[in-house]
């Protein structure tokens, strides 16, 4: 009997050494903007008038990794995101950039210190002028099949080439959670994480006067801020393009804790001027303009999602001569919602 | 006899009996605080770390007034109370009035008389704040909160008042006291900002609750007459292990380790970076840097500030691997070129495009575990590009968040 207990406690101990390391694990490789992971997703990547993008991606091991990269655009409006892709090789640690209007050549005759510099990755396309859509980075191995290392980070700046205003964000990069992969992608916490089921944005309403620039700046209480989301779902038919909508609703919180509520509605990728739309006219607006509900200049909007959805917000500064400074950053997270994503 | 050892046998089975739920509760224990719980910079917490505050309304530190402005938001559908911490780590001089006639400095230059620039240790100032359901508040680091509401209607909608005469346009002045947040103008004040969700009533209102409820981003304006630049980054959340809503026991905050109160600090930082004097374009030179402050602080307590040492990696685009060290104690802001180099010779740099020859660099930044009983080592950290334009040196920035990896063995404290 006491042989018996002891190799009970044995299996008990060993049971939790598992799961401690198993938790261990999950701990070190959730999904986020601040870790490495095996699918990169980029929001938003412009090439529109006078804006460009410098994209970033950094191979964290030790050891080669091929990446299969998608460009999503929905310019039609309908639905349909379609897709154009290529594939990357990174060796070990090896960062990488390329400003997408430019894409990058395969040239090893790059001077030093050039943009093209360093060990290319692979021919990295273009994109065309007015392209406004989102960029997919999955890890695969030499065959083009999924494979998760949880190596992958990145980083995109956007760029006004005229004035030279900048912002930056990171990317939200899924882990996977198991070696045993297939396509399509399962984010469902089994095979990779999920992706998140609600988002939090700290903003302020369309129209608010910007407190520092009417201390400091060209204001006269003629300050203007307004904030665009986009918002890049995760669910994601990357072989036949993609015809996903859905609706997104909101509560937002002034100072006063006061809520409103609402709804817009999101296909697979989406971007919005938030207090700019009907959808989102009051909640989103100052009191400053019409119809705008919001009394106070700091506010915050809990989005939830029907499927798993990532995002990122993007807030302009602008003074009474039109003098403007964007910012962008990441949106909290919270939640889960499993989503898939089908490789060609 | 027979009765006895059918007795004997039951108390065994009882004590097993007993054990066996007590085994699998601490194996359940342990493998719910393993897992879940981390430090980020995108979900709820209940500790977090601005790791960059900066204000210079005068612009005496690089030519334009620059200020900060903070949003804090409880996410909880209940109230909850907020202990905060500002930690001074301007540079100030040993003799001379400074930049600011309190001494601030940039280098021995700005001090009168020969005086030296120096940050011999980081100051903490403190205030509370309480936060009712679901409410986000921010506010400019250089006016702080003194107000005990907002303006509504009129033309300066949301701006503080405390009577209606302080609205314009004919605004009324709504009253919502969250607290009172020390300003930090008129002078200058470089360092971070940390807040802790704690009870706020009874005995000892800043005792630390269990309570994963807050997020924040900071975002830094340098303006103008003539520019407006503005970069924001999300706070650094540190979460409770539990989130219960209980009590800790005393205002020692322990990260990671054995006895874990909030997850642990990563062993690593990573960073992906423009090298130095990079050219994105002909009109667009960038260059970088880098805020440290530590995991572990003594805050208010802490004349003598533990010395930190800090091991960077660096790969460029060929792949090829270069490392650095540095130093600091509580604040560390500094141009990635000079972790390696004086100023004046960041050319030499490892940091610089001209010795890496890529535009892209990724840097593993390594805190070195110390060996002198002194376990608190772990960094956090964000990252400001700044893109110049070599034709007019017009200057514009961003700023993002760092990327992690691991968590240190070791734990580290914060105490108050």
């Amino acid at each position: 009997m006491r042989a018996l207990y002891r190799s009970w406690l044995l299996g008990i101990g060993m049971l939790c050494v598992f799961a401690g390391a198993a938790g261990s694990q999950a701990q070190q490789t959730r999904s986020g903007t601040d870790r490495p992971g095996s699918i990169l997703m980029f929001p938003k990547v412009v090439r529109t008038g006078q804006r460009d993008t410098i994209v970033q991606i950094t191979n964290t091991g030790n050891s080669i990794n091929w990446v299969h990269c998608f460009y999503l655009s929905a310019p039609d409006g309908s639905g349909y995101c379609g897709a154009v892709d290529f594939e990357l090789v990174l060796t070990r640690q090896q960062p990488t950039q390329w400003r997408v209007s430019q894409g990058r050549r395969v040239d090893p005759t790059d001077s030093f210190g050039s943009a093209g510099a360093g060990f290319d990755p692979g021919l990295i396309p273009p994109v065309p002028p007015g392209f406004q859509g989102a960029l997919v980075c999955v890890e695969v191995d030499a065959n083009g099949d999924p494979r998760g290392q949880n190596r992958l980070k990145g980083e995109v700046t956007i760029m006004d080439d005229n004035t030279g205003d900048v912002s930056k964000y990171n990317a939200f990069a899924v882990a996977a959670v198991s070696q045993s992969l297939s396509n399509p992608l399962a984010l469902d916490g089994s095979e990779y994480e999920t992706c998140p089921g609600s988002l939090t944005l700290n903003f302020s309403p369309r129209g608010s006067l910007d407190p520092v620039i009417e201390d400091l700046g060209n204001a006269n209480l003629n300050s203007f801020i307004a904030t665009n989301l986009t918002l890049l779902s995760c669910n994601l038919d990357l072989a036949a393009g993609v015809r996903s909508n859905g609706t997104v609703s909101y509560i937002v919180y002034d100072e006063f804790e006061s809520p409103f509520s609402g709804s817009f509605p999101h296909q697979c990728w989406t971007t919005i001027d938030l207090g700019n739309t009907p959808q989102t006219t009051g909640q989103f607006r100052s009191t400053l303009l019409t119809g705008g509900a919001i009394a106070t200049i700091f506010a915050q909007a809990q989005l939830t999602l029907p499927t798993g959805l990532v995002g990122v917000a993007e807030s302009f500064h602008i003074d009474q001569a039109g003098v403007t400074g964007s910012a962008a950053s990441n949106l909290h997270t919270g939640g889960a919602r499993s989503a898939a994503i089908r490789l060609p | 006899m027979w009765r006895c050892k059918r007795s004997e046998g039951d108390m065994k089975n009882a004590r097993m009996a007993i054990r066996l739920p007590v085994a699998l509760l601490a194996c359940g224990l342990l493998a719910s605080t393993a897992v879940g719980q981390k430090v980020s910079t995108e979900e709820a917490a209940g500790y977090l770390v601005f790791p960059k505050v900066v204000v210079d309304p005068s612009g005496a530190l690089n030519g334009v007034p620059m200020d900060t402005v903070i949003r804090i938001t409880n996410t909880s559908r209940d109230a909850t109370s907020v202990h905060c911490f500002y930690v001074d780590g301007t540079p100030r001089c040993t003799i001379g009035a400074g930049l600011d006639g309190d001494g601030a400095c940039r280098t021995n230059d700005d001090c009168a008389g020969g005086g030296i620039c120096t940050l011999s240790s980081c100051q903490a100032i403190n205030f509370d704040l309480n936060l009712t359901a679901n409410q986000p508040v921010g506010w400019r680091a250089s006016e702080g909160v003194v107000t005990t509401g907002f303006c509504v209607g009129g033309t300066s909608p949301g701006f503080p008042c405390s009577v209606d005469n302080d609205c314009t346009g004919g605004g009324v002045c709504q009253a919502q006291d969250i607290g009172r947040v020390p300003p930090l103008a008129p002078g200058i004040f470089q360092g971070e900002l940390k807040c802790v969700q704690v009870v706020g009533s009874g005995n000892d209102p800043d005792i630390p609750v269990n309570r994963n409820d807050l997020v924040g981003n900071a975002s830094i304006y340098r303006v103008n007459n003539a520019i407006v630049d503005v970069q924001t980054y999300n706070a650094v959340g540190v979460q409770a292990v539990l989130s219960d809503g209980s009590t800790q026991n005393d205002t020692t905050l322990v990260l990671g380790g054995g006895n874990r109160e909030y997850a642990g600090c990563s062993a690593q930082v990573i960073v992906d970076h423009f090298f130095d004097n990079s050219l994105l374009s002909g009109a667009r030179e960038v260059t970088s840097e880098i805020t440290l402050v530590p995991c572990s602080e003594r805050l208010e307590v802490d004349d003598n500030p533990a010395v930190h040492t800090l091991q960077f990696v660096v790969f460029n685009e060929f792949e090829q691997r270069m490392s650095a060290s540095t130093r600091f104690r509580c604040f560390r802001e500094v141009q990635l070129s000079q972790l390696d180099r004086r100023p004046g010779q960041e050319a030499f740099s490892v940091f610089n495009v001209g010795v890496q020859g890529t535009l892209a660099g990724q840097t593993v930044i390594r805190p070195v575990l110390s060996g002198d009983g002194n376990p608190g080592n772990g960094i956090l950290a964000i990252v400001e590009e700044f893109h110049r334009n070599p034709g007019n040196s017009a200057v514009h920035s961003a700023a993002f968040n760092i990327h992690l990896r691991g968590e240190k063995s070791q734990a580290d404290t914060v105490a108050y």
